[in-house]
C-alpha cells in the first residue's frame, strides 16, 4: 500500500479516463501508478479521505500544467524527488529545472466520450458566473464566436452577447454544476473555445488566469483524455500571471519538462492510499509516495 | 584620484563601461581576463560590472530604490520603476536595463505583491506593490468589485485612496486595467463598466 496528499484541485487517470481528486471513489476506482519497476498500471484506490482543508505547500508551474505540492510530498524531478520548496529555491536562483512527467501518449485508458450537454454545463459552472471574453479578433477569426455560442446553446445557458472594438463577450447566467465525474473530450473542445485568446497559425491558444486553476485543470484532463499533446507558457515567467496552452500536432516525447516558478500557497488536500505500492501520477507528473 | 563610481551597464553599454574602467581600448573579454571587469547573468542575462563588489552593493541600492518607488506610487506599473530607480541612484551609475533585470530579480523573488494587467495587445504586465500595502489593495479591488456589481460602472476618482497619499495618481488606472486583466468588464476611458453597462 501507498500513501499520497494529492491537492483537491488536482486529477488523477483511472482506467476510464481523468477524474478530479475529489469525485474519486475508494474500492471503485483504479488510479494510475508508476511502478517500482517504472511501467505504468492501475491500481486499486484503497482509501479517500478528505485531508487539511489550508495545506501549506507550493504551486508549480511547469510547462505541462501546473500542481499543488502539499508540504509532506515530494516530486519526481530529473536526477531526483523534491519537495516544493527546494524546487521554489532553485527557481528564484534561476535554475534549470525540469520535472518527470508521462507523455499524453502513454496515457490509455477506456474512457468514454460522454454527455456534450452534461460536459458543456460542467464546463460553464466551472466559469463561477464570470463573462466569457475573447479579444474581437479572436472571436472574428475561423468562426469561433460562433462555435462559443454553439457551446453555450448546446448547454441551454442563459446568456447575453456584448461588443465593443477589442472585445467580444458573453455574459451568462451561473447555474450549478452537474453531475458527473469523468473529463472528456468535450470538456476540452468547449474549454479551449471559452478560453480562447490567440489564434496562431490557426490553431488555438486558451488563456487562464493563474488562479483559475480548476478551469485548467479540467481542460488539461480533458485534452488528456483525448490524448491530445499540448504545452504550456508562463507569463511573464519571473511570476506568471497567466498560462497560455497550445495544443501541439505531435507530442515531444521527452520525460522531462521545464519548470517555470514556484510559489508557495494554501489549498485543500486529499489523503489518498493505493493497493500496489509505488508513485501516483498527478496531473501528468509523478508523486512518490509520502511518509 | 577620486574613486571611481560603480557602473553597472548590459552588453549594449559595454564600451561605456571600458572607458568608465579606463580600458576603451580593450576588448570586454580581455578586460575580464585582466580584472578590470565582471560580469554576471542577472534574470537571464548578462550584467557587465566595473568589479564583482561594485555588482553587489549596485543591485543592493537598486533594491532599496525599487522598493522606495513601490512604496511611494502605492501601485507601480512594472515598466515605469526601472528608469525612474536607476536615474535617482546616487553614486552609481546603472542602466535602466540593468535595473529592470534587477527588478524581475526581485519580482521573482516575492519581494513584492503583483497584480496582472493587460496591454492593448492583449499581453499581461504587472503593476507591483509593497507587502505591507497588500490589505489596502486588496480593500480597493474589493471597492471595484462591489462598485461594479451594484452600479455597473467605476470610475478611477471612486477609488478611495490609501491611507497615505502616493506621489501620483497613476494607481487608480493600474487598479482599473487589473479589473480588465479579471475580466470584470471593459475600460472606458477613466471608467471600467461592465459588459452589460456596455449594451
Amino acid at each position: 500500500m501507498s500513501t499520497y496528499l494529492v491537492a483537491s484541485d488536482s486529477f488523477v487517470v483511472t482506467n476510464s479516463g481523468p477524474v478530479v481528486t475529489r469525485d474519486l471513489v475508494s474500492h471503485d476506482d483504479k488510479i494510475m501508478i508508476v511502478r517500482r519497476d517504472g511501467r505504468l498500471a492501475f491500481s486499486a484506490l484503497s482509501d479517500l479521505e478528505q485531508g487539511d482543508a489550508d495545506h501549506l505547500g507550493h504551486r508549480i508551474f511547469t510547462n505541462m500544467g501546473d500542481i499543488f505540492l502539499p508540504e509532506g510530498s515530494d516530486i519526481l524531478m530529473k536526477g531526483s524527488p523534491l519537495s516544493g520548496a527546494e524546487i521554489e529555491d532553485m527557481a528564484q536562483r534561476d535554475s534549470r529545472v525540469k520535472v518527470e512527467i508521462v507523455n499524453v501518449h502513454h496515457v490509455r485508458t477506456n474512457g468514454q466520450r460522454g454527455d456534450k450537454t452534461r460536459a458543456y454545463q460542467q464546463c460553464l459552472a466551472e466559469l463561477r458566473g464570470r463573462a466569457v471574453a475573447l479579444p474581437r479578433e479572436v472571436a472574428e477569426t475561423n468562426g469561433i464566436g460562433e462555435d462559443v455560442e454553439e457551446i453555450l446553446e448546446i448547454a441551454g445557458a442563459v446568456f447575453e452577447r456584448f461588443e465593443d472594438e477589442r472585445w467580444v463577450a458573453y455574459d451568462i447566467d451561473p447555474s450549478p454544476r452537474p453531475l458527473g465525474r469523468h473529463l472528456s473530450a468535450h470538456h476540452a473542445t468547449a474549454l479551449m473555445l471559452l478560453t480562447a485568446w490567440a489564434s496562431d497559425t490557426g490553431s488555438l491558444v486558451s488563456r487562464t488566469r493563474t488562479e483559475e486553476t480548476m478551469l485548467r485543470r479540467n481542460l488539461i484532463a480533458g485534452l488528456v483524455a483525448q490524448g491530445s499533446p499540448f504545452e504550456t507558457t508562463w507569463v511573464p515567467g519571473y511570476h506568471p500571471v497567466e498560462c497560455r496552452l497550445r495544443l501541439l500536432e505531435e507530442e515531444e516525447r521527452r520525460a522531462y519538462r521545464s519548470v517555470t516558478a514556484a510559489f508557495a500557497v494554501r489549498h485543500p488536500v486529499y489523503r489518498l492510499v493505493t493497493a500496489d505500492p509505488g508513485a501516483l501520477v498527478v496531473n501528468l507528473m509523478i508523486v512518490p509516495a509520502s511518509g | 584620484m577620486p574613486a571611481r563610481a560603480p557602473m553597472l551597464v548590459t552588453r549594449r553599454n559595454v564600451k561605456e563601461l571600458l572607458a568608465h574602467v579606463g580600458a576603451r581600448r580593450l576588448d570586454v573579454d580581455v578586460a575580464q581576463e585582466r580584472g578590470l571587469i565582471t560580469a554576471a547573468k542577472v534574470s537571464g542575462l548578462w550584467v557587465f560590472a566595473s568589479s564583482g563588489a561594485d555588482l553587489d552593493s549596485s543591485r543592493q541600492l537598486v533594491a532599496a530604490k525599487c522598493e522606495e518607488l513601490v512604496s511611494e506610487w502605492f501601485i507601480a506599473g512594472m515598466s515605469w520603476i526601472p528608469n525612474t530607480a536607476a536615474s535617482r541612484l546616487l553614486g552609481a551609475k546603472v542602466t535602466g536595463a540593468v535595473a529592470k533585470l534587477f527588478l524581475r530579480e526581485l519580482v521573482r523573488k516575492g519581494r513584492f505583491g503583483a497584480l496582472g494587467l493587460l496591454t492593448a495587445e492583449f499581453q499581461p504586465y504587472l503593476a507591483l506593490f509593497a507587502w505591507d500595502a497588500a490589505a489596502e489593495v486588496e480593500e480597493r479591488v474589493g471597492f471595484m468589485i462591489s462598485q461594479l456589481a451594484r452600479a455597473g460602472k467605476v470610475a478611477s476618482s471612486d477609488l478611495p485612496p490609501p491611507s497615505f497619499t502616493p506621489t501620483n495618481d497613476a494607481w487608480r488606472s493600474h487598479l482599473l486595467h487589473h479589473g480588465e486583466f479579471l475580466g470584470l468588464g471593459v475600460r472606458q476611458g477613466t471608467s471600467l463598466l461592465t459588459w452589460k453597462e456596455l449594451a
